[in-house]
Order: C-alpha cells, then sequence, then structure tokens
C-alpha cells in the first residue's frame, strides 16, 4: 500500500537522520514539507498566503521537538499531531474561533504531498536577526556556515555543549518569534 | 528565507539528540524542586519530632503509599502528555485509583466509628491549613513540572498543566509529611487532596500561557 510505504520511508528517512545522517535528515524534512503544505492547504483555503509560513513554522517544532519522537509510533502521526496543534494555533491567534480543525485521520496527511513552495512572508532570516547575540553567533557558524560544534566553540570561545544549548534555545526562540503577530 | 533554505538549515550539523542527556535534565529539575520544597518546609514549618515514632504507624505509610502513588501515576501520565503522538492515548482514569481507594478505606473508617469521633478524623488539628501548606509547598516542585513539560511538546496544554500541577502538588504532600502528624484517611482524602488539586488547578488555568510552543 502506497501509504503504508510513505509512512515506512519517512520513518527511515527521520530514523537515520537522527542517528546523525544530515543528508537523510533533510529528505525527510523535505517531504514532510510537502505533506504539510497540502495538509494546509487545504484547511486555509481562506487565507492561502498563510501557509509557507505555517509550513515553515511547523517544520521548526518538529525539529525543535524532535527528541519527542519514539521510534515504537508512526511518524506520520506525530507529525500530523504537531501540525494540528501548530495549526489549531495559528486559527486560535488570529482569532478565528470559530473554525473548525477536523478531526481528520492520519492516512488523510499522508494522502497527498505538494513540492510547489510560495515564498513565506515572514522571512525567517529577519528573525534570526533579532535574536540574542550568542544564539544568533552559534546559529549562524553552525546551521549556516556549516562549521562543526567544535569549531564553533573554538571561533566563539563557547564550550561545545554551550554551542548546542546556544543553537536549541535560539530556535526555540525563533519559533516562539514566529508565533508573533507580524 | 525559502522554505528549502530553511530545511537545510536545520539539517545542518548536530542533529542527533542524546535522550540520556534530557533525562538527566529531567530529573536534575526533580530534584532541584524537591530540595526547594524542603528548604522551604525547615524555615516555615519544621520537621515533626515525634516522626521516629509515627514510622511505626501503619497508617503513615498507607499515606506515604497513597502520595507516592498520585505523584508516580502523573509522572506516568506527564512523559505520555509529553509526547505528540502518545497525547490522544493517555488514561486519565488511572488518576482517580489511589483516590478512589483511600476514599473507601476513609468511608469505611467513618461508618465503624462512633458518631461523635467522626469529626475529628475529617478534621483532625490541622484541617484549616493543611491544604494551603502543601499548596505552599508546591511552588518549587510547579517550576520544576512545568519547566519539564516544556522540555517536551505537550498537545492537551489545559491537561497537560493540571497534571504537572497534581505531580507538585503530590511532590509537596510528601515533603508536607515530615512535619503535619495527621494520618487518618478521611483526613488524608480530604485536605491532603485538596492540597494537590489546587496546584493542579493552577496548571490548568496558567497552561495555556507558560506551556504553549
Amino acid at each position: 500500500m502506497v501509504l503504508q510505504e510513505r509512512e515506512q520511508r519517512l520513518r527511515e528517512l527521520m530514523l537515520v537522520g537522527l542517528s546523525g545522517d544530515n543528508a537523510a535528515y533533510a529528505l525527510f524534512l523535505r517531504e514532510l514539507a510537502a505533506l504539510l503544505r497540502s495538509f494546509l492547504r487545504k484547511r486555509l483555503s481562506s487565507m492561502p498566503d498563510e501557509v509557507e509560513d505555517l509550513v515553515q513554522e511547523v517544520l521548526i517544532a518538529v525539529h525543535n521537538q524532535r527528541h519527542t519522537y519514539d521510534a515504537a509510533q508512526p511518524i506520520t502521526a506525530w507529525a500530523h499531531a504537531i501540525a494540528k496543534y501548530k495549526l489549531i494555533d495559528f486559527f486560535r491567534r488570529n482569532s478565528r474561533r470559530g473554525e473548525q480543525v477536523e478531526l481528520d485521520d492520519v492516512e488523510d496527511f499522508l494522502a497527498a504531498s505538494d513540492h510547489e513552495a510560495q515564498d513565506a512572508r515572514r522571512d525567517v532570516t529577519t528573525l534570526l536577526a533579532e535574536l540574542p547575540p550568542k544564539q544568533r553567533a552559534a546559529i549562524e557558524w553552525v546551521k549556516i556556515e556549516g562549521l562543526s560544534i567544535a569549531e564553533a566553540s573554538k571561533r566563539t570561545g563557547q564550550s561545545e555543549s554551550l554551542v548546542k544549548v546556544n543553537i536549541h534555545r535560539g530556535l526555540k526562540n525563533l519559533a516562539a518569534r514566529m508565533r508573533e503577530p507580524q | 528565507m525559502k522554505t528549502d533554505q530553511l530545511i537545510e538549515m536545520l539539517a545542518k550539523q548536530d542533529v542527533p539528540v542524546k535522550k540520556s542527556r534530557i533525562l538527566v535534565q529531567v530529573l536534575l529539575a526533580v530534584a532541584l524542586g524537591f530540595v526547594g520544597s524542603f528548604v522551604l518546609l525547615l524555615v516555615v514549618f519544621d520537621m515533626n519530632p515525634d516522626l521516629g515514632m509515627l514510622f511505626k504507624n501503619m497508617w503513615f505509610w498507607v499515606r506515604f503509599l497513597f502520595i507516592v502513588s498520585v505523584g508516580a501515576i502523573s509522572a506516568m501520565v506527564l512523559v505520555r502528555l509529553g509526547r505528540p503522538t502518545d497525547a490522544s492515548r493517555v488514561s486519565l482514569w488511572l488518576m482517580v485509583i489511589p483516590f478512589a481507594l483511600l476514599a473507601f478505606i476513609a468511608a469505611t473508617m467513618l461508618m465503624m466509628a462512633p458518631r461523635e469521633e467522626r469529626a475529628d478524623m475529617l478534621l483532625g488539628a490541622s484541617w484549616d491549613v493543611c491544604a494551603r501548606n502543601i499548596s505552599l509547598l508546591a511552588l518549587p516542585l510547579f517550576v520544576s513540572a512545568i519547566w519539564i513539560a516544556k522540555q517536551f511538546a505537550p498537545v492537551r496544554l489545559r491537561v497537560t498543566g493540571a497534571i504537572a500541577g497534581l505531580f507538585a502538588g503530590a511532590g509537596a504532600a510528601l515533603v508536607y509529611s515530615l512535619h503535619c502528624p495527621e494520618v487518618e484517611p478521611a483526613f488524608l482524602v480530604v485536605w491532603y487532596s485538596l492540597g494537590m488539586l489546587i496546584p493542579a488547578v493552577v496548571g490548568a488555568v496558567l497552561a495555556g500561557k507558560l506551556l504553549k510552543w
């Protein structure tokens, strides 16, 4: 069955990714982004401009919460739960309490994917620039320039674990800023 | 930033997470919460000087078991609530077990006791301060429990806040039992339960603000 294959493939990419294969992890995020885009586009049909922003928000949430994935659980159920949480949160933020989020099942989430990304309205680069300097520096060196943690530690004078903590805090901070009204 | 660039950024370097490290953080937070609560006990209430004698009282251990089971079940439930997938499969009814058991014991004992003793069994010597004291001792543990919940991804915020508060309440009750001489089940099931429920209600009320991610 196609859906099962998709689930299996996503799960494998995620697990291999989490064990240190960055290319697999990137592929996982890319396929997830396509699923999210289709999922959100259907549910935000009245506000299509918001879709890509929300796709990005969910991707960052998925990344920040990757330690809460339990390998014994289906990956799509996990990602779907995060996407639904973020969608409900989005509706609440935009004071559209009346909006019903359908209690669809996970299969629906897997059914369609959409690789056509529109431009996001909110620029993550700008948000990154507003982070506290240490967090910004850690993210810039490691997550953008691609330095290893050890190299970044040398360059910033922060210990290796501090670099990691600053990246983690910075990305959580970024997620919080994405929730703020523009 | 385009979504593809964002993905590239997220997937660059440092993707694996050490679960052991998270476990250490969680345990450390719990330990700190208990230390805070215990220090508060020493400063505000002091230890029960007759604690050694209470150890020989069976009801002291019933109280201990009641509190520990509330704490253990809420911790278990909290772990599930922290995972987006498991959150829908949480067995909240488990939470009721220790309360129901103790209520049964208390009701039986009240019925068997002479009428004129029942009020004393229910009110003890400290009914008017018990719940307040437990709630006060719950403060440091409440901070710990919320902090821990924030390290995960709860999707049912209100329930998560309530269970985090209940966990803090149970921890506080455990600490408070080093001071409090009351071991009568009827007393415990009313006033200890109330003391644990207050932080739970606070947790549920504040959850939307404290736990959103």
